[in-house]
């Protein structure tokens, strides 16, 4: 009777192990966590949505908040001319970069209308940082060593870049306006 | 654009073109320009050196309509260093005809770089999306002009000669892929003074830009001696055209740079003129003695036409 009474409770505590276990998720729910560099269908929700802001007001706030290096916003032509990216598979963007050819400093922020299309994107985006890099090396190591830090990143249907020495505040800019 | 225009005319507007030519050139197949506005110079101005022609059509002088401009750099391709990633920058923000000028540029370039291979390390300017030699780039995107600005980043490796024998070795590369396009070279520009480091300084540049214009003339390249315009007259970059206290230029220096480009093109146009205008007035002159008495009888009665001189 005692050891049928034992049996009992030890499956009983068993159960609420596992239970607990299985109930136990571990999503994350916050942007500093794991998933940013994951390239994702759109999940978009209804209240990310209403939060997410445009690309151009986010754009304003970097320039608002940081001080760019004589920043000039490229438009079409010039990023098919030259980067091959087609301003037709995005929903909006922007392509900014220093008109000193001394400096090295890049915002890049595209969100594209098809998911499909993030890979190439990205691909287009990293000839811009090897472009940056080759210029850079062995002729401005203070701008190289700032492109070296840089990172192609996407998430949900966007996909962006920064090459800045303030590129922690622009990217935490970037982060919370679109997520 | 074609004019018709009986012999006396025509004789009128061949001495006022040569007359043109002559002040223009002064002897040399490149073109020396004065800058327009207060920057020192010793070069002889365009501007006074151009006739004014009272004009009944499409008259080539005083100067090109903005879509004869667009349409004489719609066809070029501009190449170079940094100092010429900077005019590409400022070219993307005009509404003029620059705007529409093809840039094969990328910063740290030089003859040097542009003759190793294509690969990950190497610099080459970007194309669509990639980076390809910039002979491949030019044959792809089919230029008729190209402007070249190159040696800033040869110099310090190179020397002054073997910078010069390795940018005429880039552009007879060019040339075997492109035979028929047209070559231009820009001159390096100073550096801002006493910032010169190394064999990278301003009386090496000087040197230099005499031996890429001598290059030009011997080769039948045309010239364009940006150096002079946007120095201070002591052989030095003049400050307010220095951007960042070194050797890269400010946007003033990239307007007075398009300004030249315009007289460029004026003179290119001029002188095409009167090369045409003079081989119709040889072919007339060169008439079967046959039957003279009727082709005085033509020259006499029938105008002639001539066509703008311009490469299509």
């Amino acid at each position: 009777m005692h050891t049928i009474k034992s049996t009992k409770a030890l499956a009983v505590l068993t159960a609420v192990l596992l239970c607990t276990g299985c109930s136990d998720k571990t999503v994350p729910t916050t942007a500093n966590t794991d998933p940013i560099s994951e390239t994702a269908q759109t999940t978009d929700t209804s209240a990310s949505k209403e939060t997410t802001k445009s690309i151009d007001d986010i754009y304003q706030e970097i320039e608002q908040t940081v001080s760019l290096q004589s920043p000039q916003r490229m438009d079409d032509d010039f990023i098919s001319n030259y980067y091959g990216i087609d301003a037709a598979l995005l929903d909006e963007y922007v392509f900014s970069m220093s008109e000193d050819a001394a400096q090295a400093e890049t915002v890049i922020i595209m969100k594209v209308k098809n998911a499909d299309d993030l890979t190439g994107l990205s691909d287009s985006l990293q000839t811009v940082v090897d472009e940056k890099k080759n210029e850079m090396e062995n002729y401005i190591p203070e701008q190289f060593a700032i492109v070296e830090k840089s990172k192609v990143q996407t998430k949900d249907n966007y996909v962006w870049l920064v090459i800045s020495e303030n590129a922690d505040t622009i990217t935490d800019i970037i982060e919370s306006g679109l997520f | 654009m074609k004019k018709k225009v009986n012999n006396q005319e025509i004789r009128k507007k061949l001495f006022c073109t040569a007359l043109t030519s002559i002040l223009i050139f002064c002897g040399h197949s490149g073109l020396v320009y004065a800058a327009p506005g207060d920057a020192q110079t010793d070069a002889v101005p365009a501007e006074s050196a151009q006739t004014a022609e009272s004009s009944e059509t499409q008259s080539t002088v005083p100067g090109l309509t903005d879509e004869e401009l667009e349409e004489y750099y719609g066809d070029s391709v501009f190449i170079g260093d940094s100092i010429m990633v900077g005019f590409r920058n400022y070219s993307a923000k005009q509404e003029t005809f620059i705007r529409n000028i093809q840039f094969l540029a990328v910063g740290s370039y030089s003859a040097f770089n542009a003759m190793k291979p294509v690969n990950s390390d190497n610099v080459h300017p970007m194309y669509k999306g990639k980076k390809s030699q910039v002979w491949d780039a030019i044959s792809l995107i089919g230029s008729k002009r190209a402007f070249i600005l190159l040696g800033m980043n040869d110099i310090s490796i190179l020397g002054l000669e073997g910078a010069r024998d390795k940018y005429k070795e880039l552009i007879n590369k060019i040339l075997e892929t492109s035979p028929d396009i047209e070559i231009n070279i820009i001159s390096v520009t100073y550096t801002l003074a006493g910032q010169g480091a190394g064999k990278l300084n301003n009386k090496n540049l000087a040197q230099y830009n005499v031996l890429l214009e001598e290059m030009a003339e011997e080769n039948g390249w045309g010239y364009l001696d940006l150096c002079t315009l946007l120095s201070d007259g002591n052989g030095n970059l003049e400050s307010k055209y220095c951007s960042d206290g070194f050797v890269h230029l400010s946007t003033s220096a990239y307007t007075l740079w398009e300004s030249t480009l315009i007289e460029y093109a004026n003179a290119q146009s001029a002188q095409e003129e009167a090369e045409t205008a003079e081989t119709k007035t040889a072919t007339e002159t060169e008439t079967p003695k046959e039957t003279p008495s009727k082709m005085e009888t033509i020259l006499e009665t029938v105008p002639t036409q001539t066509t703008k001189g311009r490469l299509e």
